[in-house]
């Protein structure tokens, strides 16, 4: 996508003394997570934006509540405030315009009382190039990329965005994973086709997928021999009562970890198979749920008949609206990330160059390179 | 077209900050005290019939 709209300038800021006083300040301004950031001084924004071709005055999106204008400058001060390597430039400008496209609708995800972030899921070299983890911990700490782009993003729709809690962030409880929610697929470990290849990009071409999500739900199934025992588990524990594919569908994400992808594979079981079962499977009881939330969800959903007690609450329309990647290292663990319902969608859009191309490399981006 | 926002006194702040960044400060808002997930049927009815009033002069008064 060429970006072609213009945005106003940052300002600069004179700060008298150094790193306590500078983190001090935006502290108190509300302009951080509660975490100290890096101040973003002018040779550090220059050298973050030398990661990209984009004129620093495009405006790569519109963000709500606020509807701030997102340009290449801001994205990269946010960036340098999270700490992230000036190379992570394009990711994070590839993240934005994946939050910023309506599909994903941003107003609801900022707004709303139900604690979704925004997960971003790289696929492509560009993610081993920039050290995303997606083996062992890949959803927890230890990696500078997957802790600061994640952060930078968060820190973009609070800063520009104006999603700040209690006010433009009306979550009621939030989450962890509000702070950073960024991970790569673990391409070398999934015996089917990667997340980008399965949504038509060729292997060698990086993406983001954006999604509104909650934080990961552990599925632990130690015990199951085979493919399908495991499906039952992980059925099992996505037809949960109390979450927003339940209220209203939508796309919930399955993060298999290597082994249980493993076993599912060995037994001949594909990807758009395990996504049928979670379809026919993945349901929770309606004689469980009270009268008014089987209304609830009759309102949304139309697939629910409140009065018959046999009824059953699936969490999607349809079996192809499951996504489904490989993460993690070794063990007996996946995890679903229950998103936001059928208000948001996810959008996956390629790491490329100001005028669209995709990127071979991070050090292509470079306006010396 | 006559608008007019109904909701909770809890989210006026942000619905008032959503509709100004989108250029419509006048956007007439008639709130009721929050919450109102939870309440019977009847105090539902109950708080409706109290805005009815508010919501129709919003409605009709010019802006």
């Amino acid at each position: 996508m060429a970006v072609t709209q213009q945005g106003p300038a940052a300002k600069t800021l004179r700060v008298r003394g150094g790193f306590a006083e500078v983190n001090a300040l935006f502290l108190e301004r509300g302009w951080t997570d509660g975490l100290p950031i890096v101040p973003p001084t002018e040779a550090a924004v220059a050298e973050m934006l030398a990661w990209t071709d984009h004129d620093p005055r495009a405006v790569i999106g519109v963000l709500p509540p606020r509807q701030g204008e997102a340009t290449v400058e801001k994205i990269a001060i946010n960036a340098v405030m999270a700490g992230c390597e000036p190379r992570y430039l394009p990711l994070v400008i590839a993240s934005i315009q994946a939050i910023a496209d309506p599909r994903f609708n941003a107003d609801a995800m900022q707004a709303t009382t139900h604690p979704c972030a925004p997960l971003l899921i790289f696929n492509g070299p560009l993610a081993r190039e920039a050290g995303i983890n997606s083996g062992y911990n890949c959803y927890g700490q230890g990696f500078r990329a997957n802790a600061t782009i994640g952060r930078a993003v968060r820190l973009i729709l609070m800063n520009i965005g104006g999603g700040l809690p209690g006010s433009g962030d009306r979550s009621t409880q939030g989450s962890p994973a509000k702070y950073s929610y960024c991970v790569a697929e673990n391409e070398e470990a999934n015996p089917w086709e990667p997340l980008h290849v399965e949504l038509g990009y060729e292997p060698w071409i990086s993406t983001v997928t954006a999604l509104a999500a909650e934080g990961p739900h552990n599925i632990q199934d130690h015990y199951s021999n085979t493919g399908e025992g495991i499906l039952r588990t992980i059925a099992g524990a996505m037809g949960q009562a109390g979450s927003n594919n339940i209220l209203s569908h939508g796309t919930p994400l399955l993060t298999l970890g290597p082994e249980h992808a493993a076993t599912l594979a060995r037994d001949g079981i594909s990807k758009s198979e395990i996504k049928r079962y979670i379809y026919e499977h993945a349901r929770f009881p309606a004689r469980r749920l009270s009268h008014e939330a089987l209304l609830g969800i009759r309102e949304r959903v139309s697939d629910v008949d409140p009065d018959d007690p046999e009824a059953t609450c699936g969490i999607v329309d349809r079996p192809e609206d499951v996504l489904v990647i490989v993460a993690g290292g070794a063990g007996k663990h996946s995890s679903w990330q229950p998103t936001f319902g059928n208000f948001v969608a996810p959008v996956t859009v390629p790491i490329a160059r100001a005028d669209g191309t995709p990127l071979r490399s991070l050090t292509e981006a470079r306006r010396d390179a | 077209m006559p608008t007019v926002v109904i909701g909770t006194d809890e989210f006026l702040a942000l619905a008032q900050l959503e509709a100004r960044s989108r250029g419509l400060p006048d956007l007439p808002f008639v709130m009721t005290r929050h919450p109102i997930g939870g309440l019977h049927p009847d105090d539902v009815r109950a708080r409706a019939a109290a805005m009815v009033s508010e919501t129709l002069r919003a409605l009709t008064s010019s802006r």
